[in-house]
């Protein structure tokens, strides 16, 4: 469990540290896929057992030496709406930098011009 | 049992994803009323069978937990439910004449809807996850779709902030797992107990951060006002009346009903963190709000302010309180649909939201200027509608009872109320000046000139209500703040028939050990 531990919460740091830092919205979302992976790691790893193998019923297969399956499904869904907000949020990023020509999110706050 | 839970989610998530299917813009414009009302007459049918017969839990697929997902309704929720459905229908009126809404616009809009209420329904952790994205996703998709320069950029930031916040979520719920081994909210609230202190309070932690975005509560409300100001009235409306509540709902029920007070021995300094940032979450929204050039704007750190109100009320977690907390919300709901909806009414006449462009408007607009002012009223907390009561409610909670004055939690509680107090001396000055210069007589005639012409939007598209001026009374905003002035009225008169609501609504949400009888013993 602790080598887990320490890949999520490294990647965690990572991401958090890049989604705070950065200014180009590109580099911000790659940090969001960071950090979205390292949750979707610590999900899975929640749910492995040591030795385990796949939660399907087969011959020779002893009962109890399977890993929990349902966090790999939990992860499944949790990797289909990462998907789709990264999609969203690269679509809005082309439609920003079309309406203003700027991939960062400066811009002075007016509204009324 | 014909009014049953899932219809809620279900009707709306299936017309929703045949809207694409339809023949034209038109027709999808037209459903989205229709769908709306569905919603608001099945949660009313679901509210009565739950003050009849009790909390209504429905196994999905008919699979008993734990190992099916439940949809539960209490009196809680059951009033959420119609309140969400309420402000649906306001919302969706705006739909049929709005001329920028594709089916697309529609799709997302009754996407939005539709997991609000399944947030409210759900009794299942992950799938309250699952729902929460789904509302965050709609909603920066429909951010983007009111055709502003900046939209996109607000959007942006929604977006950014709401993933992180939603990869918090996610891992207070493999957390939750890992410990409990379960994502039923009854069979966690069951074992919470159990939990090392230490990771109780991470994972309680990490939830409230993760739904912060969604209530508005400080640090994590930073989107609020661009992504108010961006999007499209109707979907202003949705964000301000429905998706904050939302979050608020979601927070009480894991906080209170879940997880349950003193659960860990630092409970206390722990509700005291998030009454401090709730108290400044008023602070910001309602001293942002006083420098604000544009109606929307300001309209949106007065929305801000007002959820960190409610959210004080509730962290405080008091009979009084919660009461209060509830006519908050009733107050809150209606007047800021008013009152978005009269700015809506003034641009469709001078064309602009910035509150100078508007002076005088009020004499053009006689009804939006009453909507809005009967809804600054009722958020200032003037005698006899709702936001009074509320904030009667909520101060009564507020006060300690039966300690010295020199203790140090009382004094900690008496500067909050103080800091609160003065938010609310803010929210009195901007709203009369803005209340003033929409009434202003003189500014009305040197308006008369940049008025005349048809107003556009930033594009220089004509604006959804460019063809009906604010006076016809096929107008659709006419019709929403009509029904909103009657609804603040109707519930500011009759406080006590409402706060019998209430208290049922409160027992629910304290009753843990009820909850999780009905929803485990069933099974």
């Amino acid at each position: 469990m602790n080598p887990f531990v320490l890949l999520v919460v490294g990647l965690m740091t990572i991401g958090l540290y890049i989604v705070l830092s950065q200014k180009n919205l590109v580099k911000v979302l790659m940090g969001l896929a960071l950090m979205e992976t390292a949750v979707n790691i610590l999900i899975v790893a929640m749910g492995y057992t040591p030795g385990g193998t796949a939660p399907i019923l087969s011959d020779g297969v002893a009962s109890g030496a399977f890993v929990d399956p349902l966090p790999q499904a939990l992860v499944l869904t949790a990797i289909v709406i990462g998907v789709s907000i990264l999609a969203l949020a690269l679509s809005l990023v082309v439609r920003h930098f079309q309406a203003t020509g700027e991939v960062t999110l400066e811009y002075d706050g007016r509204w009324d011009e | 049992m014909i009014p049953a839970p899932t219809w809620l989610i279900a009707v709306p998530l299936l017309v929703a994803f045949l809207t694409p299917l339809l023949p034209s813009d038109r027709v999808a414009r037209i459903i989205a009323p229709f769908i709306m009302v569905f919603e608001l007459v099945m949660a009313f049918l679901l509210y009565l069978e739950v003050n009849d017969g009790g909390t209504v839990v429905e196994h999905v697929g008919n699979r008993a937990p734990p190992l099916g997902i439940v949809l539960v309704v209490d009196r809680l929720s059951a009033f959420f439910l119609v309140l969400f459905g309420g402000v649906g229908v306001m919302a969706s009126v705006y739909v049929p004449g709005f001329r920028e809404a594709n089916k697309r616009f529609v799709m997302l809009f009754l996407l939005l809807v539709a997991s609000a209420m399944g947030v409210v329904v759900t009794g299942d952790i992950f799938n309250m996850f699952v729902f929460l994205e789904i509302a965050a996703i709609s909603s920066y998709a429909l951010t983007a779709s009111g055709n502003e320069k900046h939209g996109f950029a607000a959007s942006l930031r929604f977006l950014i902030l709401g993933s992180v916040a939603s990869t918090f979520i996610l891992v207070a719920i493999a957390l939750i797992y890992g410990h409990l081994g379960t994502l039923n909210l009854a069979q966690i609230g069951a074992s919470f107990g159990t939990l090392p202190s230490t990771t109780a309070v991470v994972i309680l932690g990490l939830l409230v951060i993760g739904l912060a975005v969604e209530a508005e509560l400080f640090p994590m409300n930073t989107w609020v006002p661009d992504v108010y100001r961006a999007s499209p009235t109707p979907v202003t409306i949705v964000f301000a009346s429905m998706m904050s509540k939302m979050g608020i709902y979601a927070m009480a029920r894991i906080l209170f009903t879940v997880a349950g007070a003193d659960v860990f021995p630092w409970w206390d300094t722990f509700m005291n963190i998030l009454l401090a940032a709730a108290v400044v979450t008023v602070l910001v929204g309602e001293m942002g709000a006083l420098k604000q050039t544009d109606l929307k704007r300001q309209l949106a750190f007065s929305s801000m302010g007002q959820a960190g109100f409610i959210m004080f009320a509730v962290f405080l977690h008091t009979e009084y309180a919660l009461t209060g907390a509830l006519f908050l919300v009733l107050s809150h709901t209606f007047a800021k649909v008013a009152m978005f909806s009269a700015a809506d009414t003034f641009r469709g006449i001078t064309g602009t939201y910035s509150i100078e462009g508007n002076r005088g408007v009020g004499r053009k607009v006689p009804a939006g200027a009453a909507a809005f002012t009967l809804g600054a009223l009722s958020l200032v907390g003037i005698p006899l509608l709702p936001g009074f009561w509320g904030k009667v409610y909520v101060m009564l909670g507020a006060m300690p009872t039966g300690v010295a004055f020199t203790d140090p939690e009382p004094m900690f509680r008496f500067v909050l109320i103080f800091l609160v107090m003065v938010g609310f001396m803010a929210e009195i000055l901007y709203l009369f000046r803005t209340i003033t210069v929409i009434y202003d007589v003189d500014g009305g005639k040197e308006e008369t000139v940049s008025s005349e012409g048809t107003p556009t939007t930033d594009e220089g598209e004509p604006t959804q209500f460019s063809g009906s001026p604010g006076r016809s009374i096929r107008d659709p905003a006419h019709v929403v703040m009509l029904l909103s002035m009657t609804l603040l009225l109707l519930f500011g008169l009759m406080p006590e028939a409402v706060s019998d609501i209430f208290a049922g609504a409160i027992a629910d949400l304290d009753g843990k050990a009820e909850y999780i009888a009905t929803i485990l013993g069933g099974a």
